[in-house]
């Protein structure tokens, strides 16, 4: 039987779900599809919609071509290559809408529904948090219900029913699912597949110049999270150290490139390895750790660039994915790949510290010493004067501190500067931000003969208590110094401090929210207490998301395993997935199988089929149709002394069969035992 | 077809009708035919369909993706299709389960036509049996869903090739719901019968022969449409009949008589069919049966060992015709 020509059209109001499921699926990831991707969406969905009201023909054959077309180039020229994330879903939502628009059979739109799926999935690819979870959960509601209305009846279609009888099978698949998650062994990639640059907030770039911090203070947003384990650190001690910049051309600040093992940016040479934590006779040598450290792990956000965030100083880290992570000379953490993804590793400092306290290498500080010539000819004056003037580099540092103390103000937005940053800024606008204080303070320094760098990274954090960790926000992104004195090592020296003491205490979130937070997000409103409860506690949930579900790695997978099955074998497992995938499905057979079992006989048919059995056993057969009467009449015939007996047991079954009166099932239970022995 | 696809039908078609036979016998050891059938567990089969097999591509391919990106989402919605998939089995099959289907009755057809065969499907109050497909073999398939009401009398066709009693056999009915991923069918025979009239074939003189005890010009008073005279009216007659312009010229009160000439009693006689072959011998008398039967004229049927008395109506033809379509087969064989 072909069961084609009944099942070839998908129903009618089945197009109208499937036009919606895929139109939510392509919607979350707007953000990452070209523009054009969407006058293309527009364009089908006007089609399907004038096809859907018998206005419009299906498009013919050069519209379909000419789609392609628009397609093809807009992808080429947008991308220019296909072998990325972002290219690929562009084509799979291109190739999506083409189908829409050309589909014709229930069969397309099964493909298109599995094309759905597979867009709610590449949504999660973009971003892994509890609102896309909410989101993908909807998309995949509506999904299934398009799939589930497609198979359904014509003309019974209720949305309400469809819907529910959708969840359920959703909610009867969860348990499942949940038990596949947690014992499903987890292989690790099978190929390396380059995820490209999407979105995601850069956050701390490798270079600065006048203005970039105060820009990227607006741009929102979680930078990372930081977890303590044992005490917190004080506020003025998280200092997240990200890049060193060494390098100044008179405006941008840059990492030193001034050969191997200068700068430590180099890393390869000078790094050691994350998993033997070997430290070297050098490392030894410059570096000492005194105090007890702290111990932390941190969940970093996509930033595309391999810098990772740790406090100073460094003694013990360890990346819990299998990306690698190295220490540089100048104690900063580098993965070996940019960050694309969220990347957890734990990290073990000492907030008291001595760095190259006996000796620094002339090649360091050479670097650390340079400045542009023709550039900022005021400032260098003064710092060798005020140098002199001061007598010891400590006493320098204290002038020149206290000489932004006096009169500067900190601020977001900046009076722009010419061609002598630092010479317009001290004696002229005397208004700015961190990059600002940070830039010159170093170039006075240098200038005074005191070897002195940039530091970039994140400053301080807003603690959140329900879950007990730190997030650090875009708007904490920081700069500030690091001056090498003799006999005390690298010192870190915050002049934005000297200008606005309670930027260091608090985050500017909690100073500025009205500037840094965008009007819709819940931060611009934590001067609220509900609003701002509400926030920590949404961030708190999703933290915890990303802590248990989305980290749940094979590791960790063993680790809880282990816990819950008391050590892992192959037949507990086997029996796990067993007993409970089948507990969970033999519940939900009985109850399907409790509402479809078959209708109870009335108590006249199973009078009559006792009846039947026991005339079969003398051989009178009913026959295929045989009406009841005729069956016992047959019967009667041949056993001539039975045939009262028969006959009151046919009127007493009809009397019941056709209500003409209540069944007398004393009087048929004699008839059955008297003709049992008659016959 | 290509000359390989040749060349495969011939090496392969002896194994598959020997599969095929093999399934046969087996179906037929396991689905016995019974007039009311409850589906079940012993008579359902059921299997991913072709979109089920694409759809653990797709799990496949979401899978790769969680696995190689390291993304613990992806890889949920991978577990979470299995799991639908797992769950479909159950929902597909109880669908089916439980279903109840009776053989009620059939309408007899001509050879060539579509049999009809009605039959009763119903189910439990509590559940919803939706989007049902079924049909006989080589007949269109008939959708069938029990949401609001619990029974539905469905008309099931299947095409008649041959004269008698045709077994249109096995019912196949199949359902993927909800998601079309899994297919649950049976072949459930519920011992349906359709007597098959031969095919009428037009083109031969009447094969008939006059009845030889009666002249045929009886009259037939009673419902005749012809004038034949006056007759003094009475009561009791019709008042339409009432002869109005011979009562006008004084005439008294007459009545129009009508009456109506039986026509020749015709034979539809075998034996004036010599040289034909027996089944074209029936479709021949059965085109002339048929024929007659619409001029509402007295007919009777002369076939070795059937003689049917001149009658007419839709009785008398129904019988004529159940002759002709059992003529040489014993009715006990398929009883």
């Amino acid at each position: 039987m072909t069961d084609t020509a009944v099942n070839y059209l998908p129903p009618r109001n089945g197009l109208l779900w499937l036009v919606i499921a895929l139109s939510l699926s392509i919607v979350p990831m707007t953000a990452e599809l070209p523009g054009w991707t969407l006058a293309v969406g527009l364009f089908v969905g006007l089609w399907r919609i004038q096809l859907y009201r018998g206005v419009w023909r299906m498009p013919g054959g050069l519209i379909k071509l000419l789609l392609v077309c628009v397609c093809s180039a807009g992808l080429f020229l947008t991308f220019g290559r296909f072998l990325a994330l972002e290219p690929m879903v562009s084509l799979f939502v291109c190739g999506a809408l083409l189908k829409l628009l050309e589909m014709k059979s229930r069969k397309d739109a099964q493909l298109l529904l599995y094309l759905c799926y597979f867009l709610v999935a590449t949504q999660f690819l973009f971003s892994q948090g509890i609102a896309d979870l909410l989101i993908g959960a909807v998309c995949l509601l509506l999904v299934t219900t398009a799939l589930l209305v497609m198979h359904q009846p014509q003309g019974h279609q209720k949305p309400r029913r469809s819907m529910r009888l959708a969840g359920r099978l959703m909610l009867h698949s969860l348990p499942l699912m949940v038990l596949l998650f947690l014992v499903m062994p987890r292989i690790g990639s099978l190929w390396h597949i380059p995820l490209e640059n999407h979105g995601g907030i850069t956050g701390v770039s490798d270079s600065m110049s006048p203005g970039d911090f105060s820009s990227l203070s607006r741009s929102g947003g979680v930078a990372f999270r930081a977890t303590f384990e044992n005490a917190r650190p004080r506020a003025e001690d998280l200092y997240w150290r990200g890049l060193i910049f060494s390098e100044f051309d008179g405006r941008r600040w840059s990492p030193s490139t001034n050969g191997p093992g200068t700068d430590g940016e180099s890393w390869i040479q000078w790094g050691r390895d994350t998993r033997n934590g070997d430290t070297s006779e050098y490392s030894q040598e410059h570096e000492q750790a005194l105090g007890r450290p702290v111990d932390y792990e941190i969940i970093i956000e996509p930033t595309q660039q391999p810098w990772l965030y740790s406090l100073m100083l460094t003694t013990d880290y360890r990346s819990a994915t299998d990306k690698k992570i190295i220490q540089t000379t100048n104690q900063r953490l580098v993965a070996d790949d940019p960050i694309r993804q969220r990347m957890v590793y734990s990290v073990s400092s000492s907030l008291d510290y001595a760095i190259e306290r006996s000796r620094l290498p002339d090649v360091i500080r050479n670097v650390n010493l340079r400045l542009p010539d023709g550039f900022n000819p005021r400032a260098r004056e003064s710092a060798e004067r005020w140098r002199l003037e001061a007598g010891s580099d400590q006493a320098y540092i204290d002038r020149v501190l206290a000489f932004f103390n006096a009169t500067f103000v900190y601020t977001l937005e900046p009076p722009r500067l010419g061609k002598h940053t630092v010479d317009e800024f001290l004696w002229g606008t005397q208004q700015g931000f961190c990059e600002h204080y940070a830039s010159s303070f170093v170039v006075m320094m240098r200038a005074a003969g005191i070897p002195a760098r940039v530091v970039a990274g994140y400053l301080g954090g807003e603690y959140n208590s329900s879950e007990n960790y730190y997030v650090i926000h875009q708007y904490d992104a920081h700069a500030w110094a690091e001056v090498w004195l003799p006999g005390r090592g690298w010192v870190r020296h915050d002049p934005t401090a000297a200008v606005a003491p309670e930027r260091v205490r608090q985050s500017l979130g909690n100073l500025q929210a009205s500037l840094v937070e965008s009007p819709w997000s819940l931060g611009r409103y934590r001067n609220l207490a509900f609003f701002n409860n509400l926030r920590m506690q949404w961030d708190a949930l999703n933290y915890r998301w990303h802590r248990s579900v989305m980290g749940f790695d094979s590791e960790q997978q063993s680790q809880f395993l282990d816990n819950w099955l008391d050590g892992v074998t192959p037949l507990k497992l086997l029996l796990v997935v067993l007993g409970g995938g089948g507990s969970v499905l033999v519940l939900m057979t009985l109850h399907l199988w409790w509402i479809s079992r078959p209708k109870a006989l009335a108590p006249e048919v199973k009078m009559i089929r006792r009846l039947q059995r026991l005339l079969a056993r003398q051989g009178f057969e009913r026959q295929q149709g045989e009406p009841v009467g005729d069956y016992l009449r047959r019967v009667a015939q041949d056993r001539p002394a039975a045939e009262s007996l028969l006959m009151l047991f046919n009127r007493r079954f009809e009397e019941a069969y056709y209500g003409e009166s209540e069944l007398q099932e004393q009087e048929m239970r004699r008839l059955l035992r008297l003709l049992r022995r008659a016959i | 077809m290509s000359q390989w696809q040749q060349l495969q039908e011939s090496a392969f078609s002896g194994t598959r009708q020997k599969l095929r036979a093999r399934f046969e016998r087996w179906v037929n050891r396991r689905l016995r035919p019974q007039r009311r059938q409850t589906l079940n567990n012993k008579s359902l089969f059921i299997f991913p369909s072709k979109a089920g097999f694409g759809f653990l591509l797709l799990v496949l391919m979401l899978w790769l993706m969680g696995t190689n990106y390291e993304n613990n989402m992806v890889l949920g919605l991978a577990f979470f299709l299995v799991a639908l998939l797992l769950v479909c089995i159950h929902h597909t099959f109880f669908n089916l389960s439980g279903l109840q289907l009776e053989y009620l009755r059939s309408t007899p057809c001509f050879v060539g036509e579509e049999g009809e065969i009605e039959l009763l499907v119903s189910c439990s109050e509590k559940a919803d049996k939706e989007n049902i497909v079924l049909g006989f073999e080589g007949g269109s398939p008939v959708e069938v869903d029990l949401i609001e009401d619990k029974q539905a009398v469905l008309k099931l066709f299947a095409p008649a090739s041959h004269r008698g009693w045709f077994q249109p056999g096995r019912i196949h009915i199949s359902s993927n719901f909800p998601l079309g991923i899994i297919r649950c069918w049976s072949y459930p025979n519920l011992g349906a019968r359709i007597l098959v009239y031969p095919k009428p074939i037009a083109g031969f003189d009447m094969p008939m022969s006059s009845s030889s005890e009666q002249d045929g010009n009886v009259l037939d008073e009673q419902g005749a449409e012809d004038f034949h005279g006056f007759k003094r009216h009475h009561n009791g007659m019709s008042p339409r009949h009432i002869a109005w312009k011979q009562y006008a010229r004084g005439q008294g009160l007459l009545s129009k008589d009508y009456v109506a000439y039986r026509e020749q009693q015709l034979w539809l006689d075998w034996d004036a069919l010599d040289g034909l072959a027996t089944e074209q011998r029936l479709s021949v008398l059965c085109y002339w049966a048929l024929k007659i039967s619409a001029t509402q004229q007295l007919y009777g049927l002369r076939m070795p060992g059937v003689d049917i008395e001149p009658d007419t109506g839709v009785e008398h033809k129904h019988a004529v015709l159940r002759a002709l379509a059992l003529y040489g087969i014993s009715e006990a064989e398929h009883d």
